[in-house]
């Protein structure tokens, strides 16, 4: 009986094992096949010219005739070149600039569409509008307003007796006009997440700060703000991401003139591999804005990570 | 620069020649226009087109090539222009403009290349493409031809005087094989001494060896 018992749980734990990896092994297949199109497309156009242009930042080519391997000298040249310093720069101080200025005036918008305000649909959709649109639009829109010559605003200066501001030909005010026109662009996007995050904020919170009798102000700073930390988070990695890879309004509106004082750094990839067809030294510069917008995915990534472990009972 | 008889590059095309009285004098009166304030400061070499403000009335002068005669044919509406030739210094030049068409030697199809460059060079067919966009042709088969040009035949013919200055020594530095990045160079360091302020010997000097660096 001892063995007739035995028998069956010696069997079944026999099979157990290998039928379940079999059953993983099979739902692992299935799992590939569905996957296999999107893998397919995410290698072709994103694997693939990552590799290379990583090889190609590690070669001398003019686009024409064969690339000669330089190894890492266009990384070395990168490093002395007082443009590229410039245009990091630039890039940087676009990013300081236009990360804070779009969050502060996209939370501000939410919270003012949050409530319930005649046409919020409508002014939801008009903010949101120059998101949806393309760069290269935005630009032109950027430059009918602030054209030097023909722009709005420099018509109505003049017309109210000034002489205008340089917009295309002095650094300051041209890195202006085009932070005016990135976070215009941006804020209907910010605006969306914020609104999301203010959604998620439960009513009761806001009740009970009311009956500790706190003010408006007092229930934004130490309800809604805090709540909304792990939106702006969100955000804040998302829009400096964006503000390194700027590069169609920059490019319609100024390409990086007067001088280099609004150059970034795609502005200047661009330049160096189609205008002077350094395309080796031009990957080079794509690897380094790679590797910064990865450090800041990384960040992002491992923060939700332990947000979400610690999240988790 | 050709108008003040200098050159961009050496005879033999191997070094730069652009640091000279000639470039000096050429530097020195482009960037008085700007200066001067005799053109708009948002027109240097980075700067916006003028296709824009011509038209509107906002400038009373322009350097336009004859491609830009379309342009300016659907855009000014409310006032008559004309054209003449070029200024001068020693001697008339012009630029030659446009950029080459070009097929490498180690092509994989190097018979459907050569049809396709014979095919855009023939005489014919560069004959319609250029009455119709109003270009000049660059076959010296059609010089003598005369082409019917699509927008203002009247300038077309001052245009044509005018590439008579079109030196070959000229083009010759003009179509290097590394005038392209030449190029980049001349817009980079003009824009100094035009709108960056930059003292006009220092942006040649550097201009130079920028240059040198490309025909390395």
């Amino acid at each position: 009986m001892v063995t007739e018992l035995a028998r069956p749980e010696a069997a079944a734990t026999a099979r157990g094992p290998a039928a379940s990896a079999r059953r993983r092994r099979r739902s692992a297949a299935v799992a590939y096949l569905l996957l296999a199109p999107n893998l397919l497309l995410f290698s072709v156009f994103m694997i693939v010219p990552l590799v290379w242009v990583v090889v190609l930042s590690l070669q001398s080519y003019s686009g024409f005739g064969s690339a000669e391997w330089v190894g890492t000298e266009n990384y070395t040249t990168m490093a002395q070149d007082p443009v590229f310093w410039r245009a990091a720069l630039n890039t940087a101080v676009f990013a300081a600039v236009t990360v804070p200025l779009s969050l502060a005036l996209g939370l501000g918008t939410a919270l003012l569409l949050n409530r319930h305000v005649p046409g919020r649909g409508f002014f939801r959709g008009l903010y949101y509008l120059p998101f949806v649109i393309s760069g290269v639009v935005i630009a032109l829109v950027g430059k009918w307003i602030f054209d030097e010559q023909l722009g709005v605003v420099n018509r109505v200066i003049r017309a109210l007796g000034g002489s205008g501001v340089g917009w295309q030909s002095e650094g300051v005010p041209a890195l202006t006009s085009l932070i005016v026109m990135i976070v215009w662009a941006r804020l209907g996007f910010v605006m969306v997440v914020y609104l999301a995050g203010l959604q998620g904020v439960p009513g009761e919170y806001y009740e009970a700060a009311r009956v500790d009798g706190a003010t408006p102000w007092q229930q934004f700073r130490y309800v809604t703000w805090p709540l909304l930390r792990p939106t702006t988070f969100f955000l804040v990695v998302l829009t400096v991401i964006e503000s390194f890879q700027v590069f169609d309004v920059v490019y319609v509106m100024t390409r990086g003139g007067p001088g280099n004082a609004t150059q970034v750094l795609v502005t200047y990839a661009y330049a160096t591999g189609f205008d002077s067809r350094r395309q080796g030294y031009a990957a080079a510069i794509g690897v380094v804005v790679y590797l910064v917008v990865l450090t800041f995915t990384v960040l992002w990534w491992r923060v939700q990570r332990q947000r979400g472990a610690e999240a988790a009972p | 620069m050709f108008q003040a008889d200098g050159r961009l590059l050496s005879e033999d095309l191997q070094s730069p020649a652009i640091d000279s009285d000639a470039g000096r004098r050429a530097l020195a009166l482009t960037r008085s226009f700007f200066t001067d304030r005799l053109v708009p400061p948002n027109t240097s070499t980075k700067g916006q087109y003028v296709d824009e403000t011509f038209p509107s009335g906002t400038i009373a002068m322009v350097f336009a090539g004859d491609f830009l005669l379309a342009d300016l044919q659907q855009n000014v509406k409310s006032f008559e222009y004309g054209a003449t030739f070029l200024p001068r210094d020693r001697r008339a030049a012009a630029d030659l403009g446009g950029n080459a068409v070009v097929a490498t030697k180690d092509t994989e199809n190097p018979e459907a290349a050569a049809k396709f460059l014979q095919f855009l060079a023939d005489e014919q067919n560069m004959a319609d493409f250029c009455a119709k966009t109003n270009v000049l042709p660059t076959r010296t088969a059609l010089a003598g031809r005369e082409l019917a040009f699509a927008e203002r035949p009247d300038l077309m013919e001052l245009y044509v005087q005018q590439a008579e200055a079109i030196a070959p020594g000229d083009v010759a530095q003009v179509t290097a094989p590394q005038f392209g990045a030449i190029n980049n160079v001349l817009i980079e360091q003009l824009e100094r001494a035009f709108v960056g302020k930059a003292d006009p010997g220092r942006v040649l000097a550097d201009m130079s060896t920028a240059i040198e660096q490309q025909l390395k």
